[in-house]
């Protein structure tokens, strides 16, 4: 807890003292030492300042100033001994907790280091997180990867880090919402080390960042990462020369491998307790025209507003007269702030006198000229030509004509690759289900337990799980895709479809997330700065095919398309982007008429993905998808089958009609003739219908609904795979259920209908409305209808298929 | 396992099931109201759910 929150009267024991600068020094100076006790003797009249004694002396601390120093309440240890144990005895209750105790709890508080890593994006933050904490956070090979705080908790040398990786951003202006969210993360929540992450293969952007955390007043410790990239290079950096001129300890990692990260957190210590011999705080010289605008704004600030002597008015000073939004409306807030501002104003209008530029260009070119200058001193470029392989690379993936081919080309092999080689493991699979249940059809008893576990569980879940390997197999590709840095140069040769669909350039990473799953993908889209680009890419992004619906997918073009399987996937795929194209120009023309924000796409340099990173993605999928197979697939395949086994039929009555007269044969034929001139008969209607809940509950209820049939029928009919079932499936006339035309029109309906009802909520919440939740539902009901409708009778009338 | 064992344990299957469907949903039109997919689950909102306890969730401040 905060000092501030103790009432008067009540003690505790310091843990650490948050806070910088001169502040924090002063008040250590004073006696607020780590294991101190300290004591409210009285609040001031309007209940600031507050009256402390700490070593025998008496303190008036305001409260904003008390809240940056932690401190363990005794009532509070008190209260947390007295908890009673399992015989409803408090355990400690004749134990009084001594100030040794206290002391102890207060000391190992003190060890607990709450770290924020902060970099510029694909800096390979979370890949340094991953590896110091031993979590799993997906990392990628191109910008925006991380679009909230991770926190995890990690140990070394006696000390517990507390570390939050923060989204990447370029630097701590208040423009794009990551920068907006870092720099509120270290103002308010005041962490005590800042690891800064810099890649080392590009320092002078990089740096960038560091020259705004350095004005911050922040301590900090740099993590150079990707080091052997730069020794690779053949530069030469001389780090301890840099570290030592900007007061802030260096240390060469290599996030991918490990190497680094313990001698870091080492240096982390040292700049916690103060021990580190480089750790000073230093002020980067703007030139004189704009240090004396800063001294005037700072001066003005100190002699009119009333801040907290936690906050570094050099910092508040330069922020101002960068003319920054927040700070803005940040001093307007204080009393006292009329004076303030005219000060601003007139050096501003100064600075664009004398420097003939804004004041915001001022600072950022004096930032890259301290930048420039500190590594003409320290850095040296290799001989060998930078990034040569990567050019190289980019010469053909990138290329104006070889560019669109090749994409198409490696997405024609992740499909293939998808239903080649998935189709083996596939099959074991499909052998154990259907051994699975031909094992219980010989052991068990005729009965209602029997066949739900066969055509409920076996069938339902079973028809679903074997589709993992292919999951796997296309998480492989994008995996491997993602983590070179191939993503990066799709979104480059696509952005100019990308304009053309009137969307930002930033709008390309969230799609290409929904590949993998509509939800991570629809919050990746927090990044993008417009309200207006960022609706419209989260609208579309249910059209973007997720790996849910892979099954649905496998399981027809298997049946119906076993030779052109990867070209109709490949299809499948293209017509959700096409379609997305479409409904992203449309609602730029008729909802969101705004100017598109330019914006800059950078190309990461190639990186070979290790062969660990790919694994944890695939396992974190597997994972994914078997947690599926145990919740949701289960229960609704479990309904499913109850609504389909209910109401028992009369004795005598025809056993083929059984399905049809139970209460789910009633709910399809009810809505069966809304989806019948798409081709769907009752059992695919109602497979839609619970597929909202999830997609892949299409396929269980397929299972279902087929396995149930199959009964009737001759015997053995239970251990056929479900494709057989669905291709054998026909109408009282004799005419088929299943052609390849109503094959590939329910695909197209599964590409397009009501995402699931995760993707809906995460629109819901992350447009702010509910409105928009049930706009994307409804449009995309009504556009996998039209779809659907025109595929089928178009193709009814020329029977291409 | 004669035939009414088996219709009594199904039974009891889809009830286990209704319950714990209806849990989950309930779990989910929690999960929206408070903390979203950033729910930490201590279930405060679910014990004190006579208040309005939006304060107490570590996620909603």
């Amino acid at each position: 807890m905060r000092l501030s929150e103790l009432r008067t009267g009540e003690k505790g024991i310091i843990v650490k003292v948050t806070g910088r600068g001169g502040f924090r020094k002063r008040i250590i100076e004073m006696g607020f030492i780590r294991g101190k006790e300290v004591e409210v003797i009285r609040n001031a009249p309007l209940k600031d300042p507050v009256h402390y004694r700490v070593m025998g002396y008496d303190v008036s601390l305001r409260r904003s100033e008390a809240a940056l120093i932690e401190v363990v309440a005794m009532d509070g240890f008190e209260e947390g001994k007295a908890a009673p144990d399992t015989n409803g005895r408090a355990f400690d209750s004749y134990v009084t907790p001594s100030r040794v105790d206290l002391r102890a709890v207060a000391i190992e508080k003190g060890k607990t280091i709450n770290v924020a890593l902060v970099g510029n994006p694909n800096s390979g933050k979370t890949t340094f997180f991953n590896h110091a904490s031993g979590a799993h956070e997906h990392v990628g090979n191109y910008s925006g990867v991380t679009v909230e705080a991770k926190d995890a908790l990690f140990k070394q040398d006696g000390y517990t880090f507390k570390i939050v990786d923060l989204p990447g951003t370029y630097s701590l202006s208040a423009y794009s919402p990551e920068e907006r969210f870092v720099r509120k993360h270290l103002t308010e929540e005041h962490p005590d080390v800042v690891i800064n992450v810099v890649d080392a293969s590009n320092l002078e952007r990089n740096l960038y960042l560091t020259t705004q955390l350095i004005d911050m007043d922040a301590r900090m410790v740099i993590a150079l990462n990707m080091y052997d990239t730069l020794l690779k290079r053949g530069d030469t950096f001389d780090y301890k020369s840099l570290e030592k001129m900007i007061g802030a300890p260096i240390v060469p990692v290599i996030s991918k491998t490990g190497f680094g990260i313990k001698e870091l957190f080492s240096r982390v210590i040292g700049v916690y307790e103060e021990e580190d011999p480089v750790i000073r705080h230093i002020h980067i010289n703007y030139g004189d025209d704009l240090e004396k605008a800063i001294s005037h704004v700072k001066a003005s600030v100190k002699e009119h507003c009333d801040l907290s002597k936690g906050l570094s008015k050099r910092h508040l000073a330069i922020k101002l007269l960068e003319e920054d939004p927040e700070t803005d409306i940040f001093i307007r807030s204080v009393p006292g702030h009329g004076a303030v501002l005219k000060v601003r104003d007139e050096n501003v209008t100064q600075i664009a006198t004398l420097l003939r530029e804004d004041s915001e260009t001022a600072f950022t070119n004096a930032r890259y000229g301290f930048i420039s200058g500190a590594l003409r001193e320290t850095f040296a470029p290799g001989k060998i030509g930078s990034m040569k392989s990567t050019q190289l690379i980019d010469l053909f993936v990138t290329n104006k004509v070889l560019g669109f081919p090749l994409f198409i080309f490696f997405m024609w092999i992740m499909f293939k690759a998808t239903f080649s080689v998935g189709a083996h493991p596939m099959e074991w699979i499909e052998n154990l289900v259907a051994w699975t249940g031909s094992l219980v059809e010989q052991y068990m008893q005729e009965g209602p337990l029997k066949d739900l576990l066969i055509d409920g569980i076996i069938g339902g879940v079973g028809g679903v799980i074997v589709f993992l390997p292919n999951i796997l197999i296309l998480y492989l590709f994008i995996s491997f895709m993602e983590d070179s840095g191939y993503m990066a140069r799709a979104a480059f040769i696509m952005d100019r479809i990308m304009h053309r669909m009137g969307l930002h350039g930033k709008s390309f990473i969230p799609l290409v997330m929904g590949f993998g799953c509509n939800v991570p993908a629809i919050m990746a889209s927090r990044t993008i700065e417009s309200r207006n680009s960022r609706l419209i890419t989260m609208l579309i992004n249910p059209l973007m095919s997720c790996s849910a619906r892979l099954p649905v997918y496998v399981l027809l073009t298997g049946a119906f398309f076993p030779d052109r399987a990867a070209i109709v996937l490949l299809g499948l795929y293209v017509s959700g982007i096409l379609l997305a194209v479409m409904m992203a120009r449309l609602f730029k023309r008729f909802l969101f008429r705004e100017e598109d924000v330019p914006f800059v796409m950078e190309l990461p340099p190639y990186r070979m993905p290790t062969f660990k990173s790919i694994l944890i993605h695939m396992w974190e999928k597997a994972k994914q998808y078997l947690r599926k197979m145990g919740g949701i697939i289960l229960f609704t395949s479990i309904i499913i089958w109850f609504l389909g086994y209910f109401p028992l039929p009369p004795d005598g009555s025809d056993p083929s009609c059984r399905q049809k007269d139970s209460y789910i044969g009633r709910l399809g034929q009810t809505i069966q003739p809304v989806l019948q001139p798409l081709g769907f008969d009752w059992k695919i209607s109602v497979s839609l219908l619970t597929g909202m809940a999830a997609k892949e509950v299409v396929v269980s209820t397929l299972g279902i609904l087929y396995t149930g049939e199959a009964e009737t029928g001759a015997e053995g009919k239970e251990a056929q795979k479900l494709r057989e079932r669905l291709k054998q499936d026909a109408y009282p006339d004799g005419s088929p259920v299943f052609t390849p035309l109503v094959a590939l029109s329910l695909m197209l309906f599964v590409l397009i209908y009501f995402p699931c009802i995760a993707t809906v909520v995460a629109i819901s919440k992350e447009a702010g409305s509910w409105k928009w939740g049930l706009f994307v539902a409804v449009y995309t009901c009504m556009l996998a209808w039209t779809i659907s409708f025109v595929v089928y009778q178009a193709g009814s009338l020329l029977p291409l298929l | 396992m004669t035939y009414n064992v088996q219709l009594i344990l199904v039974a009891v299957i889809g009830i286990l099931t209704v319950a714990c469907t209806g849990y989950r949903v309930y779990r989910l039109i929690l999960n929206i109201r408070r903390g979203g997919d950033s729910c930490a689950g201590c279930r405060n909102c679910a014990l004190k759910k006579r208040k309005n306890k939006r304060k107490d969730c570590p996620k909603v401040k």
